[in-house]
């Protein structure tokens, strides 16, 4: 019997109980400057439970659980449920048996030990013979076992690997160029690939001149519009909705993009993909936005009852989160969209998204890394100090095109991973400081 | 764990080639509270522990960490610690070598006048429905209504080969809120936090009954009354809380000198300040802003750092010229100088890295009502919203949630989300008087990769800015 079993059993008398025994171990590269900065690992043990009995819940952890251990974290949270108050907002935890994917890691990452200088050498040396000059970023790798056993006849467990790369490549002159790849397995990434496009904006950047304000057509490069496509999956969790933290909240049913949007939540592939969610529901694709109108919010059982509706299978037991956005691509290249503007900004990559109010969608984001004018579809200036402020709800509107390729993307800035595109959106606002 | 254990730690990695060794032990238990629409959302406690060693082995650091605290996974630590320091090693250029500071052997401690643990748990959820009924006797329409209380303790020991053995308790207490106001089918909203090291005596000290009913009544009256404003170059008093964001935006982060040296350059980015900055000038004389982690309960408080190095007041900008940066031992010894103990880590399972602690401008002599009174046409930011900066921390936006026209020198009708949008230069620059009124606020400061959060205070009276760029944002 595992622990997570070992729990269930041994505390039939709680309504409900979910127990997830969690065993990760991650390893770390930093570099800087194209030098080493530092390497780490980690090796974390550690038991996630939530409790619930007539109404009241509780979710506690036990690090490097043991027996002892748990039972007198339990017998603490019976003592601390009589001084609780009932949780209106929770229902019930969905009811197993389920069928569920077989796990599928990378045994190269599984085996691995700390061998991956050679990738890291790789990006830098692609990074250099296209432009960069100097480069910083991170290797990071990961594998997570899962045992997850529920009061509602839930058994299931997985192991899970994942691999991400980010490199920003820093050339004279301010110019610089960032580029990210992730996968759930070492295959899946090409280091010589993130090297070169982050080189190649590097040297393309170079002596920028202070942009101006106004209306443009805005050229996303997936990096960039990988933080807007993770802030709408924040929108779309049913709780966010709930807390008035969703600009898509009072909007099923409507048109809130152009025809062109389908974004879909889809946790089954690519980097930090997953088989079950923290209720034990099987993980699956669920279309948020469907040609431009919204469908549905993701849901764990209980918000999917306050919303009379079923669980997307995206539980967090009391946070629905999404697991991966994935904006579906269109059917013109890069190259071809590129050719297309007449006038227009390309952004490569944005941070420091902020709202002004997260109700209505009001925020702004700042480009960094290589931001260019383009004229007649091709790139003529390499810009600086510039900040896109606008309205989500606005720019999902104004997309005019997709390009035909999904790039899998985490970053830094993103708390959850994406699918996404080229995006072209027309009429957007660009303001800059004095 | 005892002291032999973690001397143990240290004498093997030594005896494996550490040429520095750092153990940072930790133990602490952390309890949250969401508070949703009126409904307890979310009730969620954790203790926890665990370990960490950080080695310098031929020039290049290593690092682990773990939660399983037993002999097998402890002598694993180690081993992998030295083992991937060595793997690096034969990769990385150039060695880094760490700056000679005194080493220390205390112990320090947050006092709790009301300790968090002797509140019972009734007490605690009994609060949070308290000020939410506060909130809603405004009569203001809120529709969303989202408060996150966290309490947590934590006692550590930071460790080196040098002989640094820091032994501390801080607790913490923090509260955050964002409330949504509608009217006439138009909505505001504001996220506003609060924190302190020390114990529910804070949580009380807040008046967050007070607070939250005043904040929704005002949200209202600026959806009922505040008027666009054309973008146009004013004079602008800007409140505590806006000053406070600039300190910490356009001056401590900037002055990071992982950051100046190009050390997080894939993540928080690099800084307009360059090393050879020191001694030249950034802003009025009227600029001068510091870093101090001894603040007695501040947010950001701590004695010693993570790598054991005393804690000191740091003057970042001083009379509008820059003048010392944050550093940690690796970053000091390359400027030439010693660690102003400005190391920290989120946790046990995190590398220290050059952080900021309580950070603020130092007061001046005003009253608010003379800066006001200062003014013939321009505008008085009270607090914000919406802020951002860019990588080199030159770029900076911050957008007004409370604010008002200022007219010979009288507060008069309120504005609508006034954005001031200005260069880091120009900020400093334009500042001319700082009140005598300093008020500090508590955050969470995002750096590092993994995304380390660290508590931090931001502290600034009121002060006044010539003629800046202002108008409500499109």
């Amino acid at each position: 019997m595992n622990i997570s079993e070992y729990v269930v059993k041994k505390y039939k008398k709680f309504d409900y109980i979910a127990a997830n025994h969690i065993i990760s171990k991650s390893n770390q590269i930093r570099f800087a400057n194209s030098d080493i900065s530092i390497s780490k690992e980690w090796n974390q043990n550690f038991l996630s439970i939530f409790l619930s009995k007539d109404g009241k819940t509780i979710s506690t952890t036990v690090d490097n659980p043991t027996k002892e251990k748990i039972n007198r974290v339990l017998k603490k949270s019976i003592k601390l449920m009589k001084f609780l108050k009932k949780n209106e907002n929770f229902y019930k935890l969905a009811r197993g048996p389920f069928k569920y994917r077989k796990s599928k890691p990378d045994k190269k990452i599984l085996n691995s030990e700390f061998d991956d200088l050679d990738i890291i050498e790789a990006s830098i040396n692609s990074a250099r013979e296209n432009g960069g000059k100097k480069c910083a970023g991170t290797l990071l790798k990961s594998s997570t076992k899962e045992n997850l056993c529920t009061s509602e006849k839930v058994e299931c467990s997985s192991e899970s690997t994942n691999i991400s790369l980010s490199l920003r490549a820093l050339a004279e002159k301010e110019g610089s160029g960032h580029d990210v790849a992730c996968s759930s397995k070492i295959s899946g990434i090409h280091p010589e690939d993130v090297g070169k496009h982050a080189g190649e904006i590097a040297k393309l950047s170079k002596n920028p001149v202070e942009g101006k304000k106004g209306k443009y057509n805005i050229f996303f490069d997936p990096v960039a519009f990988s933080d807007l496509l993770s802030n709408i999956g924040e929108a779309s969790s049913a709780s966010s909705v709930e807390a008035g933290l969703s600009f898509l909240a009072n909007k099923i049913g409507k048109k809130i993009a152009s025809k062109k949007v389908s974004i879909y939540d889809d946790g089954r592939n690519g980097f930090s993909s997953r088989i079950f969610d923290a209720e034990g529901v099987p993980v699956k694709k669920t279309c948020i936005i469907k040609e431009g109108m919204l469908k549905t919010y993701l849901h764990n059982t209980s918000t999917a009852k306050r919303f009379k509706t079923k669980t997307t299978g995206n539980a967090g037991i009391i946070y629905p989160t999404p697991w991966s956005v994935v904006l579906q691509p269109g059917r013109k290249s890069k190259e071809k969209i590129i050719s297309s503007i007449d006038s227009g900004i390309y952004v490569t990559n944005i941070w420091y998204t902020r709202f002004q109010n997260y109700f209505t969608g009001d925020f702004s984001t700042i480009p960094r890394d290589g931001i260019f004018l383009i004229k007649n579809g091709e790139i003529v200036k390499s810009l600086k100090n510039i900040r896109i402020s606008d309205n989500m709800i606005n720019i999902l509107k104004n997309i005019t095109q997709i390009s035909n390729h999904a790039k899998n993307v985490y970053t830094w800035e993103t708390s959850t991973p994406v699918f996404t595109p080229y995006v072209l959106a027309k009429d957007i606002t660009v303001t800059k400081p004095v | 764990m005892d002291e032999d254990v973690i001397k143990k730690i240290i004498k093997k990695s030594e005896e494996m080639g550490s040429s520095y060794s750092e153990v940072r032990m930790e133990t602490g238990d952390n309890e949250s509270f969401v508070l949703k629409n009126g409904i307890l959302d979310s009730y969620s406690n954790e203790e926890y522990s665990g370990v960490s060693l950080r080695v310098l082995v031929n020039g290049s650091l290593g690092f682990a960490s773990t939660n399983m605290l037993n002999k097998k996974n402890i002598e694993e630590l180690v081993k992998t610690a030295i083992k991937i320091a060595k793997v690096s090693s034969l990769h990385q250029k150039e060695k880094i070598k760490l700056s000679k500071n005194k080493s220390h052997r205390k112990k320090y401690s947050v006092k709790e006048k009301i300790p968090i643990k002797d509140m019972g748990l009734d007490e605690k959820i009994k609060f949070l429905y308290d000020i939410d009924k506060e909130a809603l006797s405004s009569g203001v329409k809120l529709p969303g209504r989202y408060y996150n209380m966290e309490t947590s303790t934590a006692e550590k020991i930071v460790a080196t080969s040098g002989g640094a053995f820091i032994k501390s308790y801080i607790p913490r207490v923090n509260f955050t809120y964002v409330i949504t106001c509608v009217y006439n089918n138009k909505s505001k909203q504001m996220y506003f936090q609060y924190g302190n090291s020390g114990g529910w005596e804070f949580v009380k000290k807040w008046g967050l009954e007070k607070a939250l009913k005043e904040e929704a009544i005002t949200l209202q009256k600026i959806l009922k009354t505040a008027k666009i404003m054309k973008m146009k170059k004013v004079d602008a008093v800007l409140g505590p809380f806006v000053g406070s964001i600039a300190a910490h935006e356009s001056c401590g982060h900037p002055m990071e000198a992982d950051r100046i040296m190009g050390r997080e350059a894939a993540q928080a980015g690099e800084s307009f300040v360059k090393i050879n900055s020191i001694g030249k000038r950034i802003g009025s004389d009227e600029a001068t802003v510091i870093d101090d982690p001894t603040i007695p309960n501040s947010y950001g408080f701590y004695l010693f750092d993570d790598e054991g190095v005393k804690a000191r007041p740091k003057i970042l900008y001083k009379n509008g010229v820059i003048n010392e940066f944050l550093h940690n031992r690796e970053t000091a010894y390359k400027t030439g100088v010693k660690s102003n103990g400005s190391s920290r880590a989120t946790s046990y399972a995190n590398e220290p890295i050059v952080r900021m602690s309580n950070t603020y401008i130092k007061p001046g002599k005003w009253t608010f009502e003379e800066l006001i009174k200062e003014v013939r046409n321009g505008v008085y930011i009270k607090n914000f919203m919406e802020w951002n900066i860019d990588d080199k921390r030159w770029n900076a936006k911050y957008v007004g949630n409370e604010a008002y026209v200022i007219r010979n020198g009288e507060l008069k009708g309120m504005i609508l989300n006034p954005a001031v949008e200005i260069t880091t230069r120009n900020f400093w620059s334009s500042l001319k008087a700082r009140g005598n009124d300093i008020q500090y606020f508590a955050g969470t400061c995002g750096k590092s990769d993994p995304m380390q959060g660290i508590p931090v205070f931001f502290g600034s009276p009121h002060i006044l800015l010539k003629n800046i760029l202002v108008g409500s944002r499109k």
